[in-house]
């Protein structure tokens, strides 16, 4: 069943807070053109529009709003898993991550979505994402997992072509895997589309981990 | 009734490249009507970069848009 597009915007909002909160802040930031009394308005007419099973999930009083107890989100099992991966590694894990992992943390966050609360809420799951996509790089490859080590951290360069840590993960696990002629490619990729978007080098720590596996060209 | 004018959007993810000649990394995404969608997305090097694409930006969002 598709909600209308105020409570859709509500349930998202109540879902990223993960807390209650106040009724006129929810007003507020969802309507922030509005005058306080057609912000409150449209809150009422946003409440009013949910179907039966998407209004069990909200709870409401007088004063806050919030998603009820029993509702699961994805994003917070997803947040989760993340600071796990980021842990200390005599932390413990919750099972083996792997495929189903890669797959939750390359999920953007509403990506069509462009409130300025969605922006910051995305921004701040894509940096967490990505840092967990190369610790779990390195845990798997560390297991010998190299196929889905290499799918992790391809998942973090995709997000971030232009960034330099997720290459290092990747060209981490090539190394790893035993494909030091992989790692070389990988490396002169990144070289050329750094030079050619940007007109930079590679940085020296990530020349230094190809410069022992054979020649390292410099421009 | 008249229509709303349209909302334009930039923003910009900035990070640093430590050991890098230059560090900055600045990614700018924009658009002239948030209802389209980021239309632009580029990522640059240099402060100066960023600072004529915010410009350019703001002119555009000045300018009467073209028929």
């Amino acid at each position: 069943m598709i909600l209308p597009e105020g409570s859709q915007r509500l349930l998202a909002f109540l879902a990223l807070k993960g807390r209650l909160i106040r009724r006129q802040a929810v007003a507020g930031t969802l309507w922030p053109v509005a005058t306080e009394d057609h912000a409150s308005s449209s809150l009422r007419s946003a409440l009013a529009r949910l179907h039966e099973g998407a209004r069990a999930a909200v709870e409401s009083t007088a004063r806050d709003l919030g998603l009820s107890g029993d509702v699961t989100v994805d994003l917070w099992d997803s947040r989760e898993l993340a600071h796990r991966l980021l842990a200390p590694q005599g932390s413990p894990s919750a099972g083996d991550p792997g495929p189903e992992a890669i797959r939750a943390l390359s999920r953007e966050l509403l990506p069509d979505w462009y409130d300025e609360w969605v922006l910051v809420e995305a921004e701040d799951w894509r940096q967490l994402r990505l840092h967990a996509l190369e610790a779990l790089a390195d845990r798997l490859a560390a297991r010998g997992k190299y196929g889905d080590a290499a799918a992790a951290a391809l998942a973090a360069v995709r997000a971030e072509p232009l960034r330099e840590s997720p290459r290092a993960a990747l060209i981490r696990v090539h190394i790893a895997e035993g494909n030091p002629s992989e790692a070389l490619r990988e490396f002169a990729r990144y070289g050329e589309l750094l030079e050619l978007e940007l007109g930079v080098e590679p940085t020296e720590r990530l020349r230094a981990l190809v410069a022992d596996l054979g020649a390292v060209t410099l421009r | 009734m008249a229509d709303a004018p349209a909302i334009a959007l930039l923003t910009i993810r900035a990070w640093c490249e430590e050991g890098s000649e230059s560090p900055l990394r600045a990614e700018i995404r924009l658009t002239g009507d948030v209802a389209s969608g980021f239309q632009t997305r580029l990522t640059v090097a240099h402060a100066e970069s960023v600072v004529n694409a915010v410009r350019v930006f703001l002119e555009d969002v000045l300018s009467p848009s073209d028929e």
